[in-house]
């Protein structure tokens, strides 16, 4: 290998297949990503976060079956550790802070239970996250839930049933 | 809050949504705050890459091979000083792969020679970042191998 070519190595840009990779799934990972964690600021990172892993693994390890899958729950998972961290990092910090309210969707509605809201979707386990992002955000049926995590319709329905059961409890405790 | 109905309600109330604008707003920041972080990141030589590796990733770097042809290429460019037994080569095959440094490939060169089933290897991004840092690595040390004391002992 000359020189010149070794070069061209370093220089390389990121590759077009890892650019091509993230303007395709750019807009699921962020409206994924500032769903769970109400920050634009925090949704940012996440996407930041879970591409530069996937360069750092290298794009076409594994990841080629499902990109869209793998990176899906890879911002479910860095979105709902990022919610979980800010409650520890409150809790250590300043607990009067912990109703801080995450940006309101609307002015008028109630950032502080949508605060309480988001932290109890982040208390879930993530594949259940996973499943309510999703159906509520995302819109998807059932049959589209299934085809894209790989199990069946009938596992996601039972699942999603379980999902907001759980997430009820945790909403009650809290009020 | 009794009825699934209410957890509708509930999600449509209190699940933030991004907007369009707010998405596409972001994406070129994002994309610039990736790339940065791919330069920047520091490549972690995976312990052990030793001289046979470095081989492997110098002759895939000129594309795909098969490992008979990785094999051949090594002895060639090295003229005969790095040789691999069938063993060896894919020992090291095997361990790059699960550093994510070469993946098997699915492409064939040439669709006609497929009379056996051959793997193909190729490298990956993270295999370029780490042949790349190593022949930097190489390139530095290289001036010491001109030193004069060291040549004169031979």
């Amino acid at each position: 290998m000359s020189t010149a070519k070794v070069l061209n190595v370093i220089n390389a840009p990121l590759g077009q297949e890892f650019e091509q990779l993230f303007h395709d799934h750019y807009p699921l990972v962020y409206r994924t990503a500032y769903s769970v964690t109400g920050s634009r600021e925090d949704a940012e990172d996440v996407v930041q976060t879970i591409f530069l892993r996937l360069y750092r693994r290298g794009v076409l390890s594994g990841v080629k079956e499902n990109p869209k899958a793998y990176l899906y729950r890879a911002a479910v998972n860095a979105a709902v550790s990022v919610v979980r961290s800010r409650r520890r990092h409150i809790l250590t910090n300043d607990s009067a802070e912990l109703d801080r309210p995450v940006e309101a969707k609307t002015s008028n509605e109630e950032p502080a239970l949508q605060g309480q809201f988001l932290e109890a979707i982040a208390q879930l386990n993530p594949s259940a996250v996973e499943i309510l992002i999703l159906r509520y955000e995302h819109n998807y049926s059932d049959a589209e839930i299934a085809k894209l995590l790989g199990t069946s319709r009938s596992a996601i329905a039972v699942r999603l049933f379980r999902a907001r059961a759980r997430l009820k409890k945790f909403m009650e405790k809290k009020a | 809050m009794t009825r699934q109905g209410t957890m509708d309600e509930l999600f449509a109330r209190l699940l933030p949504s991004a907007s369009q604008e707010q998405i596409e707003g972001a994406r070129g920041r994002v994309l610039a705050r990736v790339r940065a972080g791919a330069v920047e990141e520091p490549v972690a030589l995976p312990l052990g890459l030793n001289h046979g590796d470095y081989h492997i990733l110098l002759v895939l770097s000129e594309g795909e091979r098969h490992g008979y042809a990785i094999l051949a290429e090594v002895a060639e460019v090295t003229e005969g000083a790095t040789r691999f037994g069938p063993g060896t080569l894919y020992t090291s095959i095997k361990r790059l792969q699960t550093a994510g440094l070469i993946e098997e490939s699915t492409n064939r060169p040439d669709p006609k020679i497929n009379d056996e089933p051959r793997r193909y290897y190729r490298l990956t991004a993270m295999g370029q970042k780490v042949l790349a840092a190593e022949s930097e690595r190489l390139a530095a040390r290289l001036p010491h191998a001109h030193n004069p004391q060291i040549l004169r002992s031979i």
